[in-house]
């Protein structure tokens, strides 16, 4: 029976190739549960050459039972790309109903041991206060509040094309840093219809009831219980900053090459921000430089990026600064430049 | 002329009344369905039929048609007809009746040998059809059954 049902099988795969998606699909669920199979026999015969009025049998039935199946998948086929901190990110999954009964879900979510791999790419980092939500209203996002259902009470089978939204909503650890990965897995478990997940299929035990509804579990694992794992990529700008210092003028030689630090002189710093990141652009980057002691700020001596800035950009202080906002810097190797200048106190 | 024509009516019309003197049907027939089961007899495993037990989308179960004659005249011409249950696909190859020409229906109407068996398509083409859209079966008998004489015919079908 079981090498029977290989070939039967891979008849079908055959089939599914050659044909159309929907028929697999029509397959997989086959024939609802509950459902009675009746077959009635029919002879006709002579007798001495004369025939007879046709005989019928009674019916033979019985009941189709149970079978508990199901799939979880990811649905973006790619990571979720996140930042350190931010709070409540969405992956999303789908379940989908391959058996042919209507049936509940549990539904819960861990995160994957490091080391476990998916889209190429290794889980190193965990995230925080994750949460599994079903897509209650069926627009395939997310929305608070309004998707708050942690279980899937009913769904109906994939032959009536059903399959449902579930959301994992997590935290990202500060902590985190550029190009880590956290995987999460979901995982859902075949409950019984309209309890809201909490109570568990069971599959009926011993010899089959002909005209009772049996329940079977069909899954992989035989245990009524599948999980697909989604990642959240972390991405983060990877800036660096340096800061270079020269003389442009001093007041004997002018700026002459052989300008000197000397008091009274103009010296200009230069502070270059650089993000490493290759995929990520850093936002709302400023860019703070207390003015040392015994100098004193140029006024009109800001620059970002080779343009002037106005010297709003200058805070008396204490402490006496520059404080420049520089806006976005570009991934792989965008930069940010200011410069300003100070004489040295006489 | 007119003499012999009566005759025969006469003749007819009693072995017709003979045959409602049976007292109603010559022919039992009954239908049963099963699964094949794995038991362990004598610490071994085997496969034995069994009233169909658990039954899933994808099972195979087994029909099995039983026809006695409970007359005490041979009945001929005995032709057994099954449709396969509309929840369920035909196994190729599966029909069995010793002594008995098997053929298939795509209809319920007009039974044909497998080989004989084609569906057209959309484009006009035509094609053998498949064991899964044979909609019935038809066993019937060359010899005539005795009085007291069972046959019976099986055939598998998988539930859709």
């Amino acid at each position: 029976m079981t090498i029977a049902r290989h070939v039967k099988h891979a008849c079908l795969a055959l089939i599914a190739l050659s044909s159309v998606g929907a028929l697999q699909s029509a397959f997989a669920v086959g024939t609802p549960s509950g459902t009675t199979i009746s077959n009635q026999a029919t002879v006709d015969y002579s007798v001495g050459g004369v025939s007879q009025t046709q005989i019928t049998s009674a019916a033979a039935s019985f009941v189709v039972d149970s079978r508990i199946d199901l799939t979880v998948s990811e649905v973006s086929t790619n990571a979720t790309q996140t930042t350190p901190g931010q709070t409540n990110v969405v992956t999303t999954f789908r379940v989908t109903n391959t058996g042919n009964s209507t049936q509940g879900y549990q539904l819960s979510v861990t995160n994957e041991a490091s080391g476990a791999t998916l889209f190429s790419q290794t889980d190193n980092q965990d995230v925080n206060n994750r949460r599994v939500f079903v897509d209650s209203n069926g627009n395939g996002t997310y929305d608070a509040g309004t998707d708050a259902a942690t279980n899937i009470d009913t769904l109906a089978t994939d032959a009536d094309g059903e399959s449902v939204v579930v959301f994992v909503v997590a935290d990202i650890p500060v902590a985190a840093t550029n190009g880590q990965y956290a995987n999460v897995r979901l995982q859902a478990r075949a409950a019984v219809a309209g309890t809201s997940g909490a109570t568990l299929a069971t599959p009926t035990a011993g010899a089959d009831n002909p005209a009772a509804v049996d329940i079977v579990f069909a899954d992989a694992g035989r245990d009524a219980t599948e999980s697909a794992a989604d990642q959240y990529e972390i991405r983060s700008a990877a800036l660096t900053v340096t800061k270079n210092v020269a003389v442009i003028s001093d007041p004997f030689n002018g700026t002459g090459a052989d300008r000197k630090a000397i008091p009274g002189a103009v010296i200009q710093y230069t502070i270059v921000v650089t993000n490493n990141s290759a995929t990520t652009a850093a936002n709302a980057v400023t860019v703070n430089d207390n003015i040392p002691a015994n100098t004193t700020f140029v006024p009109g001596s800001i620059t970002l990026n080779a343009g002037s800035l106005p010297d709003t950009n200058f805070i008396a202080g204490p402490p006496a600064r520059v404080a420049v906002s520089a806006g976005a810097v570009a991934a792989s190797g965008g930069t940010a430049t200011v410069t300003f200048r100070v004489t040295i106190d006489n | 002329m007119n003499g012999k024509k009566a005759i025969v009516a006469a003749v007819l019309l009693t072995m017709t009344a003979g045959a409602h003197a049976a007292d109603k049907a010559c022919v039992e027939l009954k239908t049963s369905a099963a699964t094949e089961q794995e038991v362990i007899e004598q610490g071994q495993k085997v496969r034995r039929l069994a009233p169909a037990g658990k039954v899933l989308p994808g099972d195979e179960v087994v029909w099995t048609i039983t026809a006695t004659n409970v007359c005490k005249t041979p009945t001929d011409n005995v032709a057994i007809a099954n449709p396969v249950p509309e929840q369920m696909s035909y196994v190729a190859g599966s029909a069995v009746g010793t002594g008995a020409d098997v053929a298939y229906s795509l209809d319920g109407k007009d039974f044909k040998d497998a080989a004989n068996l084609t569906v057209r398509s959309n484009d006009g083409a035509t094609r053998a059809a498949r064991a899964d859209e044979y909609r019935a079966i038809r066993w019937t008998y060359k010899n005539s059954f005795a009085p007291g004489a069972t046959a019976f015919v099986r055939y598998r079908a998988t539930v859709k």
